[in-house]
């Protein structure tokens, strides 16, 4: 039998101390020494005998406890980090060390010491960094510094970065439309995760810090993660996945496009003409084309799209009606009526059956202020019969008309900017459209136009302007219609031609009313007159013909029963005194010398302008009129006439040679360029092809005019759809009520695609079409119409009745909605293509990433410069 | 197992006389005692002569006013005749715990009393606050030929209000103790000087043995004193009234087996089988009494193919026969007469109380109802033999049985860390009370830590009673009191006492004044008594490996062999 | 076959660990979704869970309060320690920082972690290895009766060469068992393999052996013995040192972890949890 290693002599042994940190060298052969080391390590019983001998006899090595080496073990170890941290943190360049991850690509630009270009504490003193346990959440102060670079939607800490009101009106329209919803759609309800997670979404989740969804230093390029749960956090009623989606109800096309084309016609009918098939596109692509990021689709534009069956129509190719917009009418008026009713409006084409434009009544409205409110009523009348026309009518047309001659006139005489004045005065919201109507318009043609129109209309303006006393000579019958006439004389005279007038009354007023106040006894009413009224109309007539205010003086003109009074009693006074008409007479007569003399020292005319003025010194203006008129008539059509003869003449002799002469072509044709032209009484505009510059104004022009009036006038001028142009036929008008008012925007372009504008849904097009072209025989449908494996046609529609309303939502698509089961063939519940945000965008509006300097300013003052990428 | 022999000498009886020295003539004062003339010297064996045994086991002790002879409740070893003066006998309540120099029983301290405990903890190795600030002792110590006698000052004021008893010359005390070991039932102060002469307990039963007369006197006192409260207070027999009680006390037997010296024989080699030991009764016999183990341990044995095996143990209060007898009353068994199933050895020494046979039946089972006697077969039925005869035997032949709170530890869970040892350091003041070492059966290891014994050989002779015993059965020693007189490592058999040298909280040690010598201080397990938690030892294994049982409970003793049955 | 018990507790913390594991994704998932942070949550959880590890270390130190058994207390650090290593994972999202500090702290983790599991296995085994030895010594006795046992050999060779004048058991003592009898050896190998240089010493000692007197023989028998009581004091010094020396290792690793967790919280939380 073995010996035993330790014979048991427990009477012997004494206890054995492992809490002590040492023990006694003896102990290792069983004797250890009843005193022991001290807690340095030193053996006792040495240090008792060396106090008493002095110096050490028996040498026992104490030793040191197990435990107390471990524990020494373990402070030194931390000790030891403890010093290595305390030495890395106070180095200069310590933020290696306090790197939790590598950064993502996206920010690599920040290398690892760059910590203050995202985080506050780098640059703050280490002592703060304890407080920050306690104070608030840094993230919110770095989460600026995201935002100093990406900026995101109008109020990027909101959710979806949407701004509180828009976010609220949002959710209230989510939660009406989520109360229709069926419950069975709400599987995620359901789940247990989101239940609870709900009970805990605490304030902060309001305003989500970046670092909820945007997790970097985590050596991923996926730096944004987000769980359909975390969506459904506050979306309460979304689903557990794509399965549950709801079904689209008006998706892709919530309302009706801007391009009004109807894919039904022109796929089941003109396409497949024999004259257009060839025109016709092969497959989607065609015409649509994905924008640059490849999401939206985009139409690719008139040239590629549309032209080449289009084109003509606009430019007006075989059309059977006047092939250029009828801009300015020379209008025939019923001048028989006029006269045996006493209302002389001058002459006017006879055989003119024009009616007044748009562009007329506009004309007339700014000339004539006063008649702008009856537009409407004088578009209604029927100029050409005014048989029974009333009174007012006869009134309204009489000022219309000189009006429209007079702005002729101008036009003859100062060219179209004369009127682009007057023009622009009114359009103050875009001057330049004003100047691209009229702008092409050569003064030679106005010239022309107006000369045929009107032969006489500079004798007619002179006469017309002495005119309104001829009316006095009127039966009695008719001496209120003259006499208001020549009130209303006056005043359009006052008017028109401020010099005349304040020539007229400061020559004139004294003299007469002095004589009117020796011949007569009585000067009850000519002092009343003097003092009440004539002073009054006239001061005010120079003082607002000075102003050019015209309105206000032609209301008190209108409403002072006075003045009718004062007319009055000068009718009656003028009865029983001749002399009256006397004074009147000289007065007249001065008066037309004075005009003449003027006329004659101011004229600046060439000769002719000079002989008839001379003439019309002399001789009886009518004849002469009419003389002048038959002359230049008669020269025209001889010239004319020979010139044919002649070139007849020798195509005849000349038969045998292949000389053709090019035939005369009507002048329509001659514009088929593009450009104005004169015909029929009419200035017309041939456009020049899509997109015509002075089209667009035209109708840019037109088109929020208020005026109703000029509404549906311009609406049988341009907008209609058979109108030269045919703009809208294809470029629909939104009117919107924005404000009470009507606004109205024509869509010259197709929906586009913006690039940095994100809204709550995204379509990745390209890719789709990419994956039909790979994977079509999976979805059952070849390259051609791979678009129709989600958009199929619903060919029983008719989208162009949508353009017939207002509300631009409510509409019958071409195409059906698209099938939720489409999408889910691919996007697999269980795969990440399923997720919410596959399809769905966060951040809400525009998403811009600018460069500019960011970092926090640290003591020393240095701001910490980064990358500067500027992306548009 | 590599146990082995070790051989050595046999202890010879009278090797250490009780009296250091007799002074001239008063061994032969003593021999006049009336007491020892009316002895007949001749029924003396030679080897054990009447005169050899004053001579070498009893001492002439001299008593001044106010020394203690003896407290209430000490494990009494020696006897006492009054030779000259007066004794007082303190009858219950009795004297305070503290003059008595017992600890004074605290109650466990609180969480609060625990965490100043860590932070109280002395840096050195077993120092003491009274090293530096003096005793604080009610009375003072008192050396007498050697011997440490605590003295109490003002003993009158103290016994103002206590009932008395006095006791004049040749007055036997303290007989009671002598004969059972049993705790004393009072304190015996004297209050003028006096002379006792104080006889030890192993001369004190030879002279019952071999001297009639004494022997009845000594019995009679015994039972008249003690006997009959002694049978009146064991299971059963709480039934009968009082004079049944003394009819049966008057026929019963006191028998004492067994080496008195027994510790020696433990040292014995050790073998697998069951050593041999004194025979009480034998498997077999007629049942001629109902056996009840008095003090001392006894083995229950059965014969097992050709030899024996341990089917249990017996310690004081147990009973033995009691099966046999109630069955065959109840006629549950072949023979008309009781046999026992089981022979019952002394494990080294057992005094057992023999009650006739007859007299049970007659006046114990006859005055039992029915279920009691059931419940009586119930209990007094023999234990099954432990899962694991080896580690029984192994129990029995170290003598663990007088465990109650044995520390074994599984050394195929235990990962040597010492934080058992740790523990208990930190609960004691920085110092450990045991060693994590000790005898290994397989892989179960009896450590060197107190036992807590049913019989707590270690109380017998404290002089200054500053080892005790809790009424939860705690042995505890009173660091104050204890003279380091190291009586009780002495006599503990397992060695679980350890003598240190304390020192001062400042760690320089503490010497006696007068000799130089280092003042030592017995010390063991408290079973951490102050400790609300129990034992730290068993508390801070990170292994389930330590535990404290008593390893006679068959369950506890099956539980640790199945936890380690993957080892075994 | 396992003490009942044993398997039931083992099931039990297993199922308890499996629980939590769960409740922490759970909670985890639950603040991702509900927009908190994610990781702040798993951080703190962590941060419970190491702490609730450094409770054992403390309840040892306190053992004077009624603290229930370290027994417990172990399972407890066990199984939290399983817990950190699952929620560590979680946090660091399964991916090795490239920063020093970052790194440090996860080495530091992650090696406590190990050298606890390490010890684990070793505390389960070792034991019983340990009482198959059949004998036990105190690990700090151990040089010492390694020095007695040394001497001791050295003496009989000594008076073998005195007795005889040969050398064959002096060579042989010179060249094999002084090497094994100088001082404690470690072999690793005794930690996973029942390893023993014992029987190559005992085969080169036979065949010395025939090179002997009997006088000689005699004390080569003798140094036999000494040599098979050395072998047994080497394997308890290996299997005890490995017992008590992981925890050197252990400690090393997971005190440093105190100041990096705390600098790592407070780093965080300066940065903006990013």
């Amino acid at each position: 039998m073995r010996k035993q290693l330790q014979d048991i002599s427990f009477r012997v042994s004494r206890y054995f101390r492992p809490l002590e940190p040492w023990h006694c060298g003896g102990l290792e052969n069983g004797e250890q020494c009843p005193l022991g080391p001290d807690r340095k390590g030193r053996c006792r019983a040495q240090l008792a005998l060396q106090d008493d001998q002095g110096q050490a006899s028996r040498a026992c090595r104490p030793v040191a406890n197990l435990r107390a080496r471990r524990q020494r073990v373990g402070w030194i170890a931390m000790i030891a980090v403890l010093a290595v941290l305390t030495l890395g943190f106070s180095y200069d360049s310590w933020k290696p060390l306090a790197m939790p991850g590598p950064l993502s690509v996206h920010h690599m630009s920040f290398g690892g010491e760059d910590c203050d270009s995202c985080h506050q504490a780098a640059v703050q003193p280490k002592s703060s960094w304890v407080s920050s346990l306690l104070g608030t959440h840094p993230s919110v102060d770095d989460a600026k510094n995201c935002i100093a670079c990406h900026q995101i939607g109008e109020v990027p800490e909101n959710p979806h970065s949407l701004p509180s009101d828009q976010l609220l009106s949002l959710t209230e329209a989510m939660n009406a439309h989520t109360a229709q919803l069926d419950t069975g759609n709400r599987v995620l309800s359901a789940s247990l995760l989101v239940n609870v997670a709900q009970q805990f979404v605490g304030e902060e989740a309001k305003t989500p810090s970046c670092t909820v969804c945007h997790n970097e230093h985590t050596g991923s390029d996926q730096i944004t993660q987000v769980s359909n749960q975390q969506c459904a956090v506050c979306h309460t009623a979304s689903f557990a996945d794509i399965s549950a989606h709801n079904d689209f109800t008006d998706y892709p096309a919530n309302r009706r496009t801007q391009i009004v084309f109807n894919h039904n016609s022109h796929l089941n009918k003109h396409f497949l003409d024999e004259d257009s098939s060839d025109l016709a596109p092969q497959n989607c692509i065609d015409c649509h084309r994905a924008d640059s990021m490849g999401k939206k689709m985009e139409v690719r534009g008139f040239d590629t799209a549309c032209s080449s069956c289009h084109l003509e129509q606009i430019t007006g190719e075989n059309r059977t009606s006047a092939k250029g917009i009828a801009m300015l009418a020379f209008p025939a008026v019923d001048t028989e009526t006029l006269l045996e009713r006493g209302v002389d409006v001058g002459s006017w084409p006879a055989d003119s059956d024009a009616e007044l434009t748009p562009l007329n009544l506009l004309m007339i409205g700014l000339l004539n202020p006063e008649l702008s409110p009856q537009l409407t009523q004088l578009r209604a009348l029927d100029l050409y019969d005014l048989r029974d026309a009333s009174d007012a009518e006869l009134d309204l047309v009489y000022h219309a008309m000189w009006t429209l001659k007079q702005s002729y006139f101008e036009m003859q005489r100062g060219g179209a900017q004369s009127m682009l004045a007057s023009l622009q005065k009114q359009l103050v919201t875009d001057s330049g459209r004003a100047r691209e109507v009229l702008g092409l318009l050569s003064p030679d043609l106005i010239d022309a136009a107006v000369s045929q129109a009107f032969p006489n209309l500079a004798e007619e303006m002179q006469q017309w302007l002495i005119k309104g006393l001829p009316a006095l000579r009127l039966v009695a019958k008719t001496e209120n219609e003259a006499q208001e006439a020549t009130a209303i004389n006056k005043v359009t005279e006052g008017e028109n031609n401020e010099d005349w007038l304040a020539a007229a009354a400061g020559a004139d007023e004294d003299d007469w009313l002095e004589d009117a106040a020796d011949d007569t006894g009585d000067e009850d009413w000519l002092s009343e007159a003097a003092e009440d009224d004539s002073d009054d109309w006239l001061d005010e007539a120079v003082a607002d013909s000075q102003d050019a205010d015209d309105d206000d003086w032609l209301n008190e003109a209108a409403q002072e029963e006075s003045s009718d009074d004062w007319l009055d009693e000068a009718v009656v006074d003028s009865e029983d005194t001749t002399d009256d008409d006397a004074w009147l007479n000289e007065a007249t007569q001065d008066e037309s010398d004075d005009w003449l003399d003027e006329a004659v020292a101011e004229s600046a005319e060439p000769d002719e302008g000079d002989d008839w003025l001379n003439e019309a010194a002399g001789d009886d203006a009518d004849s002469l009129d009419d003389d002048w008129l038959e002359d230049s008539l008669d020269d025209d059509n001889a010239s004319l006439f020979d010139d044919e003869n002649d070139i007849a003449v020798e195509a005849i002799d000349e038969s045998k040679s292949v000389v053709t002469v090019p035939e005369l072509l009507a002048i329509e044709d001659r514009a088929a360029a593009g450009g104005w032209y004169f015909e029929d009484f009419y200035l017309r505009y041939r456009p020049s092809g899509h997109a015509d510059r002075l089209i667009v104004a035209w109708v840019e022009l037109l088109i929020n005019n208020t005026d109703s009036a000029m509404q549906s006038a311009m609406m049988s001028n341009v907008l209609s759809k058979d109108s030269p142009g045919t703009c809208i036929k294809c470029h629909s008008v939104d009117r919107q009520q924005i404000a009470g008012i009507t606004r109205q925007t024509v869509n010259w372009l197709g929906k586009k695609a913006s690039l940095t504008k994100h809204g709550f849904n995204s379509f990745a097009h390209q890719s789709h079409i990419a994956v039909i072209k790979h994977a079509n025989s999976d979805l059952g449908v070849d390259e051609v119409d791979g678009c129709q494996a989600c958009h199929k046609p619903n060919r029983d529609s008719d989208s162009s009745l949508a353009y017939e309303q207002e509300i631009l939502a409510d509409f019958q698509s071409d195409f059906y909605n698209l099938d939720k089961q489409q999408c889910i063939e691919c996007h697999q519940p269980e795969t990440q293509l399923a997720n919410c945000t596959q399809c769905h965008n966060y951040h809400i509006g525009e998403r811009v990433l600018v460069g500019m300097k960011i970092g926090f300013q640290s003591e020393a003052g240095k701001v910490k410069q980064t990358f500067s990428t500027q992306l548009e | 197992m590599s146990l082995t022999n070790i051989k050595i000498e046999r202890r010879q009886r009278w090797d250490k006389p009780f009296a250091e020295s007799w002074a001239e003539g008063e061994l032969e004062r003593v021999l006049d005692l009336p007491i020892f003339k009316s002895m007949d010297a001749e029924r003396f064996p030679s080897q054990l002569s009447l005169q050899g045994i004053v001579r070498n086991d009893t001492r002439l002790v001299h008593y001044e006013p106010g020394d203690i002879v003896a407290r209430e409740d000490d494990y009494g070893s020696s006897a006492f005749i009054v030779v000259s003066g007066e004794v007082t006998v303190v009858l219950p309540p009795g004297l305070p715990a503290d003059l008595l120099g017992r600890g004074v029983v605290s109650q466990p301290e609180g969480w609060w009393g625990a965490i100043k405990r860590i932070f109280n903890r002395s840096r050195f190795n077993e120092t003491r606050h009274y090293a530096k600030e003096g005793w604080d002792l009610k009375g003072d110590l008192r050396y007498q030929q050697g011997i440490a006698r605590v003295h109490i000052n003002n003993l009158e004021e103290q016994l103002a209000d206590c009932q008395l008893a006095l006791l004049g010359p040749g007055e036997l005390i303290g007989e009671v103790a002598a004969l059972t070991r049993s705790p004393r039932t009072a304190s015996m102060v004297v209050t003028q000087p006096s002379e006792l002469l104080e006889i030890r307990w192993q001369g004190f039963r030879d002279l019952r043995k071999y001297d009639d007369g004494f022997r009845t006197r000594v019995d009679d006192i015994y039972r008249e004193r003690n006997r009959v409260s002694y049978l009146k207070a064991l299971p059963f027999f709480s039934e009968l009234e009082d004079n049944q009680i003394e009819i049966i006390a008057e026929q019963t037997l006191l028998e004492s087996y067994g080496d008195l010296e027994w510790k020696a024989t433990r040292r014995k080699g050790a073998s697998s089988s069951v050593p041999s030991e004194p025979t009480i009764v034998e498997q077999g016999d007629y049942v001629d009494g109902l056996l009840i183990v008095l003090n001392g341990g006894a083995r229950i044995v059965g014969k097992h193919h050709a030899g024996q095996q341990t089917i249990g143990f017996s310690r004081s209060g147990d009973f033995f026969g009691m099966h046999e007898i109630v069955l065959s009353h109840q006629g549950q068994t072949e023979h008309e007469y009781p046999v026992h199933q089981y022979s019952l050895t002394a494990m080294g020494h057992a005094d057992v109380l023999r009650i006739p046979t007859d007299l049970i039946e007659s006046k114990l089972l006859e005055n039992l109802a029915s279920e009691q006697i059931q419940q009586l077969i119930k209990q007094s039925a023999y234990p099954r033999a432990s899962v694991d005869q080896g580690f029984q035997e192994f129990i029995g032949e170290h003598q663990y049985t007088n465990g109650r709170s044995t520390m074994v530890i599984d050394t195929s869970r235990c990962v040597r860390c010492d934080d058992c040892v740790t523990a208990c350091a930190r609960n004691h003041d920085n110092n450990p009370r045991f060693l994590r070492h000790g005898r290994q059966f397989s892989n179960l290891m009896v450590t060197n830590a107190c036992m807590h014994c049913v019989d707590p050989v270690c109380m017998v002779g404290c002089p200054t009673g500053a080892i005790s015993r809790r009424i939860d059965g705690e042995v505890v020693i009173n660091d104050e009191t204890c003279i380091g007189c190291s009586t009780c490592a002495t006599a503990c058999p397992y060695d679980n006492i350890r003598m240190v040298e304390i020192s001062d909280p400042a760690g320089n040690p503490a010497v006696d004044a007068k000799t130089n010598k280092p003042i030592v201080k017995a010390t063991k397990c408290d079973l951490c008594v102050d400790n609300k938690g129990g034992p730290a030892c068993e508390r801070a294994c990170p292994h389930d490996a330590l535990s404290r049982v008593d390893l006679t409970d068959t369950a506890t003793l099956n539980v640790l062999l199945r936890r380690a049955a993957n080892f075994l | 076959m396992l003490h009942s018990a044993t398997r039931k507790r083992r099931l039990i913390n297993a199922l308890l660990l499996l629980l939590s594991c769960l409740l922490a994704i759970f909670s985890i998932r639950v603040a991702e979704v509900s927009l908190a942070n994610p990781n702040e949550l798993s951080g703190w959880i962590l941060f419970t869970a190491v702490t609730v590890l450094l409770f054992y270390a403390a309840r040892k130190r306190l053992s004077t309060l009624p603290l229930g058994r370290v027994a417990h207390w172990l399972q407890v650090h066990i199984y939290t320690g399983l817990f950190c290593l699952f929620v560590f994972f979680i946090h660091t999202g399964w991916q090795w920082p490239n920063g020093w500090f970052e790194i440090g702290l996860t080495v530091s983790l992650i090696g406590t972690i190990i050298t606890g599991v390490v010890g684990l296995y070793w505390s389960r085994t070792l034991p019983t290895a340990l009482t198959r030895l059949g004998d036990e010594v105190l690990y700090e006795r151990i040089s010492g009766f390694c020095a007695g046992l040394r001497n001791e050999a050295e003496e009989i060779v000594l008076a073998a060469v005195e007795k005889t004048g040969s050398h064959a058991l002096s060579d042989f003592y010179t060249r094999f068992a002084h090497g094994a009898l100088s001082r404690p050896n470690f072999h690793w190998r005794r930690l996973y393999s029942n390893y023993s240089p014992l029987h190559r010493h005992e085969r080169k000692l036979m065949a010395a052996k025939r090179l002997m007197s009997s006088n000689e023989a005699t004390a080569a028998e003798r140094l036999q013995e000494l040599l098979q009581q050395k072998d047994l004091l080497d394997a308890h010094f290996t299997l005890q040192g490995a017992l008590k020396h992981w925890l050197f290792v252990h400690l090393a690793f997971s005190l440093p972890l105190i100041p990096l967790v705390l600098l790592h919280i407070i780093l965080v939380y300066s940065f903006g949890l990013a």
